[in-house]
């Protein structure tokens, strides 16, 4: 036993380390994709913006654990993202549903786009229509403007 | 004298120097009074100076561990080692104000010296409103994060955050995006100072794009890098979370990048010239938005460094004035600044750019209302919610997308109107490239249908791309009976801008790939086990040898050592200090995962030790494999390289023709 471990086994005793959350077993690979996506949408709890899926804190694979049971005890998507909601508010969820104010968020952007297509498609010159006259010349009252541009056209 | 008098003394020196600049650019420039000009550039120069002595200052504090200057006590630890201990310069709030300080003084003194001999028609102006800035980043050091306030000396100090000490990334990272940030200053400058004359001709344009050019490099690298630090240290196995901090320097990013491709546009076409504007203006508002969102504590993120009044004083004194007076230039200017041209097709270079231009906008729009969103919410309707990566993946993407497609679009297109049939003609062979994209993606087992139209985008840009890069080179060969390498180089020299465009084409090319490939094919498994048992992750195994431990100055450590055996049979040790690891620090209650990256060119194989137990002798492991991964951040040399062949000089006698031919920066329709 080398030194490092005695110091690995004094940290235990004494507590300093605490001991770190192992996690159920996986499902399934089919269930258990099921399992990974819910939790990317679900956000951990403790930590700094990530989802319960991505971050290796306590709390949030306590989290990813619950996800695994209810996942596993054949609850659909709609009732685990609930259970969560029900517990921890809308703020568990990383993409808001899209209801009320939040539809802002998808209607917003989507306006922007609209406004700049047609912003682009006023820029562009109005493409002529075959066989007609390019320049409608402005009819002239004064014959001698009139002499020259018969002579120009010709 | 004690450290904190010179350091703060040297802070107060500067700020004075910039408000006397602001205030003598800014009066003598609009009262045209040009002779002023050496004494404003004297009093940026003094500015500049009295800024990096302070930081200067700083550093030589640190490494005394003068624990009487208030941030050394903050951040400072005999038990830090020394290459820590100077960057933790910018480990906290008041120290990276303080950079930044140092920063802005660098980049001042570089333009106004290498604009030294510029008329001071605009010059004035310009370094005035950078001055502005200045002071504002001044009178923050001086006042509300003021780094050097004197405090009761203390033995030892608790040391820098551990996240910054994890990896040797965190180096370089955060002065990258610091360069980056700060140097918008220059561009906002340049056009505020063109928008205020009323003189807003072509002569500006050159400066301000090649001054975007440079912070628009260092940002880029910057977030690179930071995408690297992110999945070398946390250990989720990730690189971009849409976190509220990456996306502040994600969206001046996209601002500017935007801009580099209009602005071609307003020197070809004479078009688009209050867009183009409008771009720079709003590139520099994102990095101040980007500073107050890091910087007030208001977000949940791993950037987080405290909370602090510096956020507030920032957003209602200096973003909500600016943006309204950026709004006031270019509401009062835009009459001058009415195209000259009108596009007569779509299917041409200007039209790309448009379509580029507006979904740049729209990736930039959907990131700011995503980011900003919660925070307005809670505001308004004191409800909290959350807007994370599921959100920006879905509506960010497809616009991502598009922009790639555009990229081999718009090189294929000519300027003005394309003809279908020459463009029909030349899409075949990239055609074939995207087709081959697909083929080989499929070839390889890789399906999935964003991937693979990733895939198909990035071999039809590629070859258009290198064909755009070989053509003029081929016709030197073919006209002037050049080698190939000198037609490569003079045809390069020639088109600087084009040619080094295209390299960087090349390495967004090459991050799309990686992306595409990590996005679509990565691999996870999860799984606890006692020591001579092997994890399979993909086609590798990763076998445990055992649990580890150590001791450094500054942290304790656990680790697993591990082996991993490629599918050949081949076997690597990562035992030690190179074994995935959970580090512990004195001040931190819960241990910081390092995990072991096991680096191939064609990917990764990562694992991070999640859990351990001595008693029983496992440990729990999270490995995953992921292909091409490591090409986002192999792909910084084409960022680099092409960056600065667009960038160098391209005939001193044609830019010294441009700089003091006076017509050049009169406003359109006067006589030149």
């Amino acid at each position: 036993m080398n030194l490092g471990l005695i110091l690995l086994a004094a940290g235990l005793v004494t507590g300093q380390y605490a001991p770190q959350r192992q996690g159920t077993d996986p499902l399934d690979a089919e269930r258990e994709a099921r399992v990974h996506r819910l939790g990317k949408g679900l956000r951990c709890p403790m930590c700094q913006g990530q989802s319960i899926a991505d971050s290796p804190a306590p709390a949030a694979r306590a989290q990813l654990d619950k996800v695994r049971e209810l996942v596993a005890a054949g609850r659909s998507d709609a009732e685990v993202e609930s259970y969560f909601v029900d517990r921890y508010g809308e703020w568990a969820l990383l993409k808001p549903k899209p209801q009320g104010s939040n539809l802002l968020l998808w209607l917003l952007p989507g306006m922007l786009l609209l406004a700049g297509l047609w912003i682009i498609l006023t820029q562009v010159k109005r493409a002529p229509t075959p066989g007609a006259p390019s320049v409608s010349p402005p009819k002239a009252d004064d014959d001698y403007l009139a002499q020259v541009r018969n002579d120009v056209d010709r | 004298m004690s450290n904190s008098a010179i350091g703060s003394g040297l802070v107060l020196l500067g700020l004075v120097f910039a408000a006397f600049a602001a205030v003598a650019g800014l009066y003598t420039g609009l009262t045209r009074r040009e002779g002023a000009l050496p004494w404003v550039q004297r009093a940026v120069y003094a500015f500049g100076v009295s800024l990096i002595a302070s930081n200067v200052w700083m550093v030589k504090s640190l490494l005394e561990h003068d624990f009487s200057v208030k941030y050394v006590a903050q951040v400072g630890s005999r038990s830090t080692p020394t290459i820590y201990t100077i960057v933790s310069l910018w480990s906290s709030l008041e120290g990276s104000i303080l950079f930044w300080g140092g920063v802005m003084g660098i980049y001042l003194i570089a333009f106004t010296f290498i604009h030294r001999k510029e008329h001071g028609r605009y010059m004035q102006l310009s370094l005035g409103m950078m001055s502005i800035v200045a002071a504002f980043f001044a009178f923050l050091i001086a006042s509300p994060a003021d780094p050097w306030i004197a405090v009761p000396a203390a033995a030892d100090g608790p040391g820098p955050n551990p996240l910054l000490q994890n990896n040797p990334l965190m180096i370089i990272h955060p002065p990258m995006l610091y360069m980056g940030f700060v140097g918008m200053t220059v561009p906002f400058g340049i056009a505020t100072g063109a928008l205020l004359r009323g003189e807003i001709g072509d002569a500006w344009m050159g400066p301000l794009r090649r001054w975007t050019l440079v912070p628009w490099l260092f940002l880029t690298i910057g977030i690179i890098l930071g995408s690297w630090w992110a999945y070398a240290v946390l250990g989720w196995g990730g690189f971009w979370a849409w976190d509220p901090v990456e996306n502040a320097s994600f969206m001046p990013w996209l601002a500017s990048t935007a801009f580099m491709h209009s602005t071609m546009v307003t020197e070809r076409k004479k078009s688009l010239k209050l867009w183009t504007l409008a771009l720079a203006l709003g590139a520099f508002l994102l990095t101040i938005l980007g500073t107050f969102m890091t910087r007030s504590g208001i977000f949940n993120s791993v950037h987080a460094f405290g909370t602090s009044d510096v956020g507030k004083t920032f957003f209602l004194f200096f973003f909500l004035p600016m943006s309204a007076f950026c709004l006031f230039l270019l509401a009062v200017r835009g009459p001058m600044l009415e195209a000259e041209s009108r596009v007569e097709s779509l299917m041409s270079r200007e039209g790309a750019i448009f379509f580029n231009n507006l979904f740049f906008a729209g990736i930039t729009f959907v990131v700011l209302i995503g980011t900003t969103f919660p925070m307005v919410v809670e505001a308004l309707q004191n409800r909290r919610l959350s807007v994370g990566e599921p959100y920006f993946n879905t509506t960010a993407l497809p616009f991502a997308l598009c922009i790639l497609f555009l990229m081999g679009v718009g090189p294929m297109l000519p300027w003005g109107a394309a003809d279908a049939r020459t463009v029909q003609r030349q899409l075949i062979v990239p055609g074939i490239g995207a087709l081959l994209g697909v083929g080989l993606s499929l070839l390889f087992g890789y399906p999935g249908a964003m991937p693979l139209a990733t895939f198909a985008c990035a071999g039809f840009v590629t070859v258009i791309t290198l064909r755009e890069l070989v053509l003029p080179a081929q016709s030197r060969m073919a006209e002037q009976k050049e080698s190939p390498w000198a037609a490569m180089v003079r045809s390069a020299s020639r088109t600087p801008r084009r040619f080094g465009g295209y390299i960087v084409h090349l390495g967004v090319v090459v991050i799309c790939v990686a992306i595409g490939a990590y996005a679509g094919y990565k691999q996870q498994v999860s799984a606890t086990v006692k020591a001579g048992q092997t994890v399979s992750v993909g086609k590798y195994q990763v076998r445990f040898d055992g649990l580890d431990s150590g001791r450094e100055p500054h942290r304790e450590w656990v680790g697993a050592n591990v082996t991993v055996i490629s599918p050949g049979g081949k076997e690597v040790k990562h035992h030690g200090v190179n074994s995935p690891r959970l580090n512990y620090y004195p001040t931190q209650n819960r241990p910081i995962e390092s995990p072991l990256v096991h680096e191939m060119l064609h990917g990764d194989v990562y694992v991070s030790l999640i859990a351990f137990d001595n008693a029983a002798g496992t440990a729990t492991f999270n490995a995953y494999v992921f292909p091409l991964v490591g090409w986002i951040w192999y792909s910084i040399p084409f960022f680099v390289f092409g960056t600065l062949i667009a960038l160098w000089p391209r005939r001193k006698a044609a830019l010294a023709r441009a700089a003091t031919v006076p017509g050049a920066a009169a406003a359109p329709g006067s006589p030149s």
